[in-house]
């Protein structure tokens, strides 16, 4: 008598190989429909996303709350450290000093799907920019210095800046995420990767890898996944694919970077943020990270949920949590979700993303770091909410109501009980 | 999985180019799935010609909500059922000139393919009733859930999971006999 699991293991044995003659068929075709498509290329549109999203009551909100974790789309993403295979690979790459390249951002969530396209101006010398676009239209401008600690975003539609502060450290991973080679690194952080095999794409060949770990994109996602394709005859990357979701699934955001100008000879100016003088600040925020930055972020979100905290502290839940909170609130106070939030409002909307890079950085850091937001309250008084381990016998706690104590592991395993 | 999505992805943005990785992707599961129901590789191949060229057409407004092999399957299974129901119309019409409807897996065409044991299963398949060979290859071959099968085939979950166990049982029955003899 065969068992059931033996025959569905032979049925998985049948295996035909398809003929030379089906595949020049199927080919063929393709050829066809490519050709077909180039020529009505030029009278068809996309579908505009953006619209359909925009006339959603909580539209305004919705793209508010892409412009702020857009902020920090390219900063955290890959994982630091680790060995590298392909270094003597990476050997041959001449110095890059400054590059342009772009991203597109898809974002599916329960309201519908928004896309972002972004273009980066990165220099080792000067910084970083970004401009993001929904629809061909300007809506953000971002700039990060090579030096200092202050990052600015114009927001041309509202006129208005946002202001943030960000850490030497901070800043300094910025200027090094500059180099595409620390880009390849950090892919291969652990050599936990797959190598994918050879394509084409656009013409040019590339070799790619694929990596599927649990400290990868952490910092933006609570899943992701990648993908790196690096030309085989530069040694350049050429596109990188980037998969992530978020609040346990409900947000899935594809990101792919291309376009990739080496050496575009860019100046000083093009990183200058030159605000206009009609501009007004919508919000000036700490994002360096530090214990007390966590626990401000972590009040301000408690304060619009009634005592509740993100349930996940990756960038892309707390900003669905957080859009959701404050549209729930607005209509509690009698307010149209619509209203612009207040400088208050927004700079407690924005300071959660602090929180959010300090636990990702955390993780990172193989601190042993815990967060419990999905269980824990503000009225959990004794509760853990965070902890993270600050020495070899020291772990830091955060407790529910947001006030600290350094404690041992086995003080930690009772309060977790 | 991951890699299914960037080519729906990619079709949606217009690179209908992956189209071709598509196809190399799943090929040969979808050959080997259509010669399975319909125990003839050249009719097998035709369905799989004809599912690629739907798809080809619908590729640009195509929606994946499952698995992009589970729904590629369906088609599979969907022409290979009308080309089935087309075969037999054809028996009873004109009996002397039309092909069988399912060809014997004893045939020296199967036996060159495929070696003396699954031979012998898939002379088995072959006398299944075909909606308990459908239900079978679908969930074990094309990795489809019993809740995806109900819905696409409109009928209960309880339906698809019986034809389920009622092939295996079958199939267990016909591989015992055949290997005592």
């Amino acid at each position: 008598m065969r068992p059931a699991d033996n025959i569905n293991e032979l049925i998985k044995k049948l295996h035909l190989k398809a003929s030379a003659e089906l595949d020049r068929r199927v080919h063929d075709d393709i050829s066809v429909a490519l050709a077909e498509s180039e020529k009505t290329k030029s009278v068809r549109t996309e579908p505009n996303i953006w619209r359909i999203i925009m006339k959603s009551r909580t539209s305004k909100l919705a793209a508010a709350a892409v412009i702020i974790i857009a902020v920090f789309l390219g900063l955290n993403i890959f994982s630091e450290s680790g060995s590298v295979a392909w270094a003597e690979v990476l050997n041959n790459v001449q110095k890059v000093q400054t590059y342009i390249n772009r991203m597109k951002m898809t974002v599916q969530g329960p309201e519908g799907s928004q896309d972002v396209d972004m273009t980066f101006y990165r220099s080792t010398e000067y910084g970083t920019r970004r401009d993001s676009y929904y629809n061909d239209e300007l809506i953000s401008q971002l700039y990060i210095p090579a030096e200092g600690n202050k990052g600015v975003e114009l927001i041309p539609s509202q006129k208005k800046y946002v202001s943030a502060v960000f850490t030497d450290e901070q800043i300094k991973e910025i200027a090094e995420k500059n180099d595409p080679r620390a880009i390849v690194k950090e892919f291969m952080c652990c050599n936990q990767y797959t190598k994918i095999g050879r394509q084409t794409i656009d013409g040019i060949e590339v070799e790619g890898i694929e990596v599927d770990n649990d400290k990868f994109g952490k910092t933006l996602f609570e899943k992701c996944k990648g993908r790196l394709w690096v030309a085989v005859d530069t040694d350049l990357p050429v596109l990188i694919e980037l998969e992530g979701t978020s609040a346990g699934g409900a947000v899935q955001i594809s990101l792919t970077i291309d376009g990739f100008d080496w050496d575009p000879g860019l100046q000083a100016e093009d990183f200058e943020p030159n605000i206009p003088s009609d501009y007004t600040l919508m919000a000036e925020v700490d994002l360096s990270g530090s214990v007390e930055a966590v626990i401000k972020g972590l009040r301000g979100f408690a304060e619009i949920t009634q005592g509740k905290y993100p349930t996940n502290l990756d960038l892309m839940t707390t900003g669905k949590e957080i859009g959701e909170a404050f549209i729930a609130l607005r209509q509690k106070q009698g307010k149209s979700p619509e209203e612009k939030p207040t400088q208050e409002e927004m700079e407690n909307i924005l300071t959660i993303q602090g929180a959010c890079l300090f636990y990702g950085k955390l993780v990172k850091e193989n601190k042993d770091a815990a967060y419990y937001g999905d269980t824990v309250t503000a009225q959990d008084v004794e509760k853990v909410l965070m902890r993270w381990k600050i020495s070899d016998q020291k772990y830091r706690v955060i407790f529910g109501d947001l006030s600290t104590l350094d404690v041992s592991y086995e003080e930690l395993v009772e309060l977790e009980k | 999985m991951f890699e299914d999505k960037l080519f729906i992805w990619k079709i949606s943005r217009g690179n209908r180019n992956v189209l071709r990785g598509i196809y190399e992707k799943y090929k040969d599961d979808l050959v080997t799935l259509a010669a399975a129901l319909l125990n003839d590789v050249s009719s097998a191949e035709d369905v799989v010609h004809d599912v690629f060229v739907s798809f080809i057409k619908s590729s640009y407004r195509f929606r994946l909500t499952g698995t992009l092999k589970g729904y590629l399957a369906t088609c599979v299974a969907n022409n290979a059922r009308n080309k089935n129901k087309a075969n037999q119309r054809r028996n009873n019409i004109a009996l002397d000139v039309a092909e069988p409807a399912v060809r014997d897996s004893n045939s020296p065409e199967f036996r060159a393919i495929f070696g003396e044991e699954l031979r012998q299963l898939s002379w088995a398949l072959g006398q299944l009733p075909y909606e308990q060979r459908e239900v079978l290859l679908l969930h074990t071959y094309g990795g489809m859930k019993f809740k995806a099968i109900a819905r696409q085939q409109n009928i209960s979950i309880n339906t698809v999971q019986g034809r389920y166990r009622y092939a295996l049982d079958k199939l267990r029955s016909m591989l015992d006999g055949e290997m005592k003899r």
